[in-house]
């Protein structure tokens, strides 16, 4: 439908490797208008099918919940797409429904009920308060709002205050304030997924009560040591003492819908080091050729399911261009039929690529 | 010994890049069509091959009355058994007297042959039979001693007119590759020791970017060279990046996944090398090596990396006595603080000398984090026996990379070690560093000049072994800005990332330059540094990191430093002592009474263990000529809270740009290529230094306001504090004396209330 319009003008920047960064996510979408149209295209059907007229985001493959990430996506996705209105929907829903807990932190679930929203669980999740944090930063430097931008901080401070730890890697972020520690505060249960990278970035610029940058590297460290033979395909979840890290035992051993984002947000990220990292996985199983990826038993290297969907496969695709500027699919550029998480990242693939990797976005799509 | 699947051999459907190409048909070597031909056999067609020494033309220069030359060369297992010539190509000046030079070669200890040196001679290529069993595997060492005389001038500047070159092309050990020219897998990683060198002494070293464009693979590749070249000590790498494997003297590093290699056309079988993945095939006439890694992914292929890298260092240096004592002292030897070093284990000979001016290089390495500050030296107890009936204006000086740091007169008898000359330090950098001792041995008769007896008898006889050079303590604190060859590739204290090399994205020659230094720099400083390669469309340096590009494609930070060191009027002109007494600027000619008298306090100032200035003129000279190349460094400021926390030594974030520039990409390329060739990049310092392709010297200056960070376990330890801050106050003399001046003006104002209320 919509691949059609998608143009290579961009690949006037030449070269094979990231152009400079531009200041505020989707700039460079938004200057070409073949991918301007088609992000606001791709926009409009996904607030259609997603979002709420309250400005829930909705997640439709998990019993039709709303949750902190999906509304910090959200919130990024509408500044990316100039879509002031609805950005400050979704945020306004995030802080009133949210925003429940002693401090500005959110709980990261809510049931959609007859009776209206209901916060089935406190405890927040880091990955969605950072995107939060993320998408009102991001606000700000489109919008220049200034309680966007002190919103930012107050949650920002939370997160340092309470979900940054001390390791034998250096400081970590707690993926939620209850569960992930042991008893002794020594032991912590991590998420490499978490770190999302371009937000560190973003708000690093911005805040100082957390070193937001050495939390990125330690970052990378930690999806380094995660990445081991056979499969080389980082766990959802990890174990970390000391200096040991090890997949995280109350968890399934695999590579699942929680690590696929790992290379879309270093694709995301204004880091040129982290930028190759990305094309380091096209080598990987289930990244390598059209078909996958795949949920990978990471100890055993064995496939246990295809992650269904058009952004995994996008996020695959991506990998494959960052390292031979393989074309994008067009196929993959089709909206409308995957739910929400898949649409999610589907939408953030073209970004990422909008903005580093012009070049394999095809005409003959 | 496990073997494993990895080989290389031909497929009939090959692509262009297909390794096996240069490896099954090897292109003649230039060199070897002018080796030699008497140890051909009379109906051998065989080129012979030759395996040159690692050494640039610059350092196959014997320059003056007598200069020594030693170097390693390694012989592998398989090959020492078939060297049976050392191959000598030279050129002599044409002011060197035929009767009285020659040049001497020896291997090992021991004299091979000789050669009477004459200029403008047709043959000029010699070969000398090596005795059985004189060579042994693994390192050997090679001297070249030259003695020349002037035909007609007896004074010391013709001393600098006598020369012998030896033609890097043609210097070597020669032999017969034997009848099979098939590529050899070999199984021993010592053979990256011995990788070939090319026509220009430089190691080629092709970085193989196959299949993927994705770079990742090249900032591998790097990180490979880098391990090579601190493993062989290359210090003048002549560094590529091409799709194909290159041709001739050199060393190929082809890497990938399993399939890209595949994709590309290289066909795996297998290998004999212990390390899974990895393959060393060698061209037997060129002796080109090719590194072959794989693996099923890059991850995998880090971890390849990494075991080939800790293999490397885990591996001992052999070959014989001599030969490990000079491959050791080949980037100086490391020193420590408060023992003294005999110049005999820096690789000086002990020599007697029947010329007018003796000059003995040999080389030192300092700590990473030695402050370059002028308090504090080093004492040089030299042991020079005055021999003739020499003259009294005879001095002795030294050098440290290029600058004139000390002299003393020669007394009638020579220079005793039981009275040593004080170094200032301030001519030293933290690494590798360059010293040169220069005797002048002149007597009355030089004045006369009767050319018909000329020298006659020795005048001067060095002991090495009772001579020695001693460092007393250093002060440790690592300076920032600074391009300083250890500084080159800075990363902030509490950052263990790879430092950014970037470069513009269509600009070949700036990539091939920025990856030139990486690896040169990393066998200078003798450690790899993690590097990872950003190719950028647009003009390039906002971004911290190594920034290669030519004055128009800079940008930000890195634009900057070059504009400073053509605003005159943004510059901090440093004052210091040299400034506050004048020293600066005192000319060759000009011999006027304040002249004198600033000479003297020079003199006086040298004494006491303080460097002079250069003298530069820094009006002019950091403007750009063509194959000039510029090295400057900036970092983030930092806060006065910052400053102190870097002070005692707990990490600071502080980003640093190096930018290395010139007039067009060629001018750096060539001009770096030049700075190697002449081993000059330990010559850089401050915060910004200038190559001069011009007179291939390195003029340096200090732009930007230096910060100090601590790097001692204990930063207030009180050595080290005083020496730092001596080091400080001899930077700001001026301000030091003024300050000095209100505070006694103001003790004595307070001292004078104090009496005058005590009714005195």
């Amino acid at each position: 439908m919509l691949c059609a319009a998608v143009i290579v003008s961009m690949m006037a920047a030449g070269g094979v490797f990231p152009a400079m960064a531009t200041e505020v996510i989707g700039q460079s979408a938004r200057d070409n208008e073949a991918v301007s149209l088609w992000l606001k295209s791709a926009w409009r059907e996904y607030a259609k099918r997603f979002v709420t007229a309250d400005g829930a985001v909705i997640d439709d493959g998990n019993q039709g919940i709303s949750h902190s990430e999906s509304q910090g996506y959200g919130m990024v996705l509408a500044v990316a797409v100039d879509d002031r209105e609805l950005f400050e929907r979704i945020r306004d829903y995030t802080f009133e429904t949210l925003q429940v807990r002693k401090d500005h932190l959110f709980a990261w679930k809510v049931e959609h009920t007859d009776k209206g929203p209901n916060v089935a669980d406190t405890n927040n999740a880091t990955d969605g308060d950072l995107l939060i944090a993320w998408g009102l930063v991001e606000a700000y430097k489109s919008w220049g709002e200034n309680e966007n931008l002190s919103s930012a901080r107050l949650v920002l401070k939370d997160i340092a205050e309470k979900l940054v730890r001390d390791t034998g890697f250096g400081p970590v972020l707690l993926p939620g304030e209850i569960g992930f520690s042991s008893g002794n505060g020594k032991e912590f249960t991590l998420n490499p997924s978490y770190w999302v990278y371009p937000a560190l970035e973003a708000v690093a610029r911005f805040d100082t009560s957390a070193n937001w940058e050495e939390i990125a590297v330690v970052g990378e460290e930690v999806l380094d040591l995660s990445q081991r033979a056979p499969s080389y395909l980082p766990p959802d979840w990890v174990d970390v003492s000391g200096i040991k890290l090890d997949p995280a035992e109350k968890f399934p051993l695999e590579f699942g819908y929680n690590a696929i984002r790992i290379p879309l947000y270093l694709a995301l990220s204004t880091n040129a080091y982290r930028e190759k990292k990305v094309a380091d996985f096209a080598a990987l199983k289930g990244f390598d050729a059209p078909g996958g990826p795949y949920v990978v038993h990471v100890v055993s290297g064995e496939t246990q399911s295809v992650m269904g969907g058009k952004g995994f496969a996008a996020v695959a695709a991506l990998t494959r261009c960052m390292d031979t500027s393989e074309p994008f699919p067009p196929e993959l550029l089709r909206v409308g039929a995957d739910p929400y998480y898949s649409s999610t990242l589907q939408i953030f693939t073209v970004l990422a690529l909008a903005e580093r990797y012009p070049q394999c976005l095809s005409q003959e799509g | 010994m496990k073997h494993h699947m990895f080989a290389v051999k031909t497929m009939p459907l090959v692509k262009a890049a297909l390794l096996a190409t240069a490896m099954l048909v090897p292109a003649l070597p230039a060199g070897a069509q002018e080796v030699d031909l008497s140890i051909l056999e009379p109906q051998a067609v065989r080129p012979m091959a030759i395996r040159r020494l690692s050494a640039t033309t610059d350092q196959l220069r014997l320059e003056g009355e007598m200069a020594e030359r030693t170097m390693a060369i390694y012989a592998p297992r398989d090959e020492v058994l078939k060297y049976r010539k050392l191959q000598v190509d030279y050129l002599t000046a044409v002011s060197a007297a035929p009767e009285s030079s020659n040049l001497a070669v020896f291997v090992n200890g021991q004299v091979i042959g000789a050669i009477e040196l004459k200029a403008g001679e047709q043959n000029t290529l010699r070969s000398f039979d090596l005795p059985p069993g004189l060579l042994v595997e693994g390192f050997n060492e090679i001297r070249f001693l030259a003695q020349h005389r002037h035909r007609v001038d007896c004074t010391i500047p013709a001393t600098y007119e006598l020369w012998t070159a030896l033609n890097p092309a043609n210097t070597g050990l020669v032999f017969d590759p034997g009848p099979g020219s098939q590529p050899q897998v070999l199984s021993d990683l010592d053979i990256l020791r011995s990788i070939p060198t090319n026509e220009n002494g430089a190691t080629n070293i092709q970085l193989v970017q196959i299949g993927s464009t994705a770079i990742g693979n090249i900032d591998r590749a790097l990180a490979v060279a880098q391990s090579i070249a601190v493993f062989g000590k290359y210090l003048n790498p002549d560094v590529r990046i091409q799709g194909r494997p290159g041709t001739g003297a050199g060393l190929d590093i082809i890497l990938g996944t399993r399939s890209e290699l595949s994709q590309a056309g290289y066909v795996i079988g297998s290998s004999r090398s212990d390390i899974p993945g990895l393959a060393l095939v060698r061209t037997p006439v060129t002796g080109r090596i090719a590194l072959i890694i794989s693996a099923d992914n890059r991850l995998a292929l880090d971890q390849t990396i990494e075991t080939l890298a800790s293999r490397l260092a885990a591996l001992p240096v052999t070959g014989s006595r001599a030969g490990v004592a000079a491959f050791a002292n080949k980037f100086g030897r490391k020193v420590d603080t408060g023992r003294a070093i005999t110049l005999s284990q820096l690789g000086v000979t002990s020599k007697r000398f029947d010329g007018r001016l003796l000059h003995q290089d040999f080389s030192l390495n300092l700590p990473n984090d030695f402050f370059v500050g002028d308090y504090g030296k080093a004492t040089l107890g030299l042991n020079v026996d005055a021999l003739g009936d020499l003259s009294k204006a005879n001095k002795l000086q030294v050098f440290a990379n290029g600058a004139a740091l000390a002299s003393a007169d020669l007394t009638r008898t020579g220079i005793s070690s039981r009275n040593p000359l004080n170094i200032p330090l301030g001519g030293f950098s933290p690494g590798y560093n360059e010293v040169r001792i220069e005797v002048s041995a002149l007597t009355d008769g030089d004045a006369v000049c009767n050319v018909a007896e000329q020298v006659s008898g020795d005048r001067l006889y060095l002991s090495a072994e009772n001579s020695a050079i001693e460092f007393d303590t250093f002060a440790r604190m690592r300076v920032t800005p600074n391009v300083a060859v250890k500084n080159l590739l800075a990363s902030a204290p509490s950052d263990t990332r790879p430092t950014l090399v970037q470069v513009p994205a269509d600009d070949p020659a700036s990539l091939e330059t920025a990856v030139q230094l990486v690896v040169a720099s990393a066998a200078l400083n003798q450690e790899v540094r993690p590097v990872s390669l950003v190719l950028s469309s647009a003009p390039v340096g906002t971004r911290p990191g190594l920034i290669v590009a030519p004055v128009d494609r800079l940008s930000g930070a890195a634009k900057e430093a070059y504009l400073e060191t053509i605003n005159q009027g943004r510059r901090a002109r440093s004052g210091g002592i040299t400034g506050l007494l004048g020293l600066d600027a005192i000319s060759e000619g000009d011999d006027s009474l304040w002249a004198d008298v600033r000479r003297y306090a020079g003199s006086l100032w040298r004494g006491m263990g303080f460097r002079l200035s250069p003298g530069a003129n820094p009006g002019q000279e950091f403007h750009l000529e063509q194959q000039d190349v510029l090295f400057a460094q900036r970092t983030t400021g930092l806060s006065p809270d910052e400053r102190w926390v870097a002070f005692m030594g707990a990490p600071v974030k502080q980003d640093a740009w190096t930018v290395v520039t010139g007039l067009g990409s060629e001018d750096i390329k060539t001009g770096v290529s030049a700075l190697l060739e002449k081993n000059r990049l330990s010559w850089l310092n401050g915060d910004t230094s200038l190559y001069k392709a011009s007179t291939g010297q390195v003029v340096s200056e200090r732009f930007s306001e230096p910060n100090y960070f601590a790097t001692v376990a204990n930063p207030s330890d009180w050595r080290n504090t005083r020496l730092v801050v001596a080091g400080v106050i001899s930077h700001n003399m001026l301000s030091f004396v003024l300050f000095m001046a209100a505070f006694c003006v103001s003790l004595g104002f307070v001292y004078f209330i104090a009496l005058k209320k005590s009714g005195r």
